[in-house]
């Protein structure tokens, strides 16, 4: 059993499109390459899957799902949650850097308020 | 020796001018520092007037942010002693020496101002059951007994603000999960008792909702702090 031609066409294509806006975005340097690797990977395994629909197939067959199309879906959906989860773990680190910066610069501006002398702070 | 009140404010331009007024008297024997984290009322302003040092975050951190930033630089700049007060007026000055001579005393690294050293008839029902809860929590992870760890009037010395400003430090709200791992990581806690006043004007950061996030929050840094490897401790020696 194969993929219908114009599904494997439709899903190459979409596969494609994104493939080129990410490397287009990381080119202009507009997104970052640590942060765009989930994006390709993404953007191949769907090419993949169709090169190797029997291995779709048996991931259908194992996973219990009915069709095909429900575990395309189902891989679809897991893939947001890990880019939602990448996301967060970006958000924290740089919410922990922001506030390492806050307080270098809170610290180094009374540094200098005591090292001019002047006995209030110039804010 | 050096010594200081640390007093993290956010938007306080209500109290701010009435708590740094009654702890001047200090100044010669304690430096007053104020970490202002990115107010946009009038606190910078009135700040201003005194002639105290003055830390200000650009932007607004959190106050586990501000008090870290503070502990840094005193740190950083050779204080042995940090008294921690708050800038809504709830804190009596009359304490802050007993404090400071209870760590001197007695080589304690953390010494909390505890409200409820006796009993919990002053926090109310929910308040004083929250307490209990955290407080049995603390126990059970590392058999010391604290009444009252969501006191934020604490004296602690340079090793207990070398764990302050740690990275491995919860920050988000530093009560009973600071203080597991401060116990955990081989500091010496003591509490005395003291009187705190009604605060001059505002609100609990714990209210309503934010009680019931605050109670979440809590429970899960407490369980991530139970979990920590002695290592991730050692680490920070």
């Amino acid at each position: 059993m194969d993929m219908p031609m114009k599904q494997k066409v439709f899903a190459i294509v979409l596969a494609g499109i994104l493939l080129v806006i990410v490397f287009e975005l990381v080119r202009r340097r507009r997104l970052k390459i640590e942060y765009s690797w989930l994006w390709i990977f993404t953007g191949l395994s769907i090419p993949f899957l169709v090169w190797r629909y029997d291995l779709l197939l048996f991931l259908t067959d194992i996973s219990g799902a009915v069709s095909s199309t429900s575990t395309l879906f189902a891989f679809a959906f897991f893939f947001i949650i890990l880019l939602n989860l990448h996301f967060s773990i970006v958000i924290s680190d740089m919410q922990n850097k922001l506030k390492h910066l806050i307080q270098e610069n809170a610290i180094l501006r009374q540094n200098i308020v005591e090292l001019r002398g002047t006995p209030k702070n110039d804010t | 020796m050096k010594k200081a009140i640390l007093i993290p404010v956010f938007n306080e331009e209500k109290s701010i001018q009435e708590v740094v007024r009654a702890l001047l008297h200090f100044k010669g024997e304690f430096d007053i520092v104020v970490v202002d984290d990115g107010s946009f009322d009038r606190t910078p302003d009135i700040l201003r007037e005194f002639d105290i040092k003055i830390l200000r975050h650009c932007i607004n951190s959190g106050y586990g942010a501000a008090l870290q930033t503070g502990l840094r630089y005193l740190y950083e700049n050779g204080y042995e002693y940090a008294v921690l007060f708050d800038g809504d007026g709830q804190h009596p000055p009359e304490y802050v020496k007993p404090l400071l001579m209870e760590a001197d005393k007695t080589g304690s690294d953390i010494v909390i101002g505890s409200r409820f050293l006796s009993d919990y008839k002053e926090a109310g029902f929910f308040k004083g059951l929250a307490l209990r809860f955290f407080s049995l929590i603390i126990y059970l992870a590392t058999r010391v007994i604290i009444r009252d760890p969501t006191s934020g009037f604490k004296c602690l010395n340079r090793r207990a603000m070398r764990y302050y400003i740690a990275d491995i430090m919860p920050l988000s709200f530093p009560d009973a999960d600071a203080l597991i791992l401060a116990i955990r990581s081989g500091l010496k806690i003591r509490e005395v008792a003291v009187r705190m006043r009604e605060r001059i004007s505002g609100r609990s950061m714990h209210y309503g909702m934010k009680a019931l996030t605050y109670m979440f929050n809590m429970l899960f840094s407490i369980l991530i702090c139970i979990l920590r490897s002695n290592k991730d401790l050692k680490m920070e020696d």
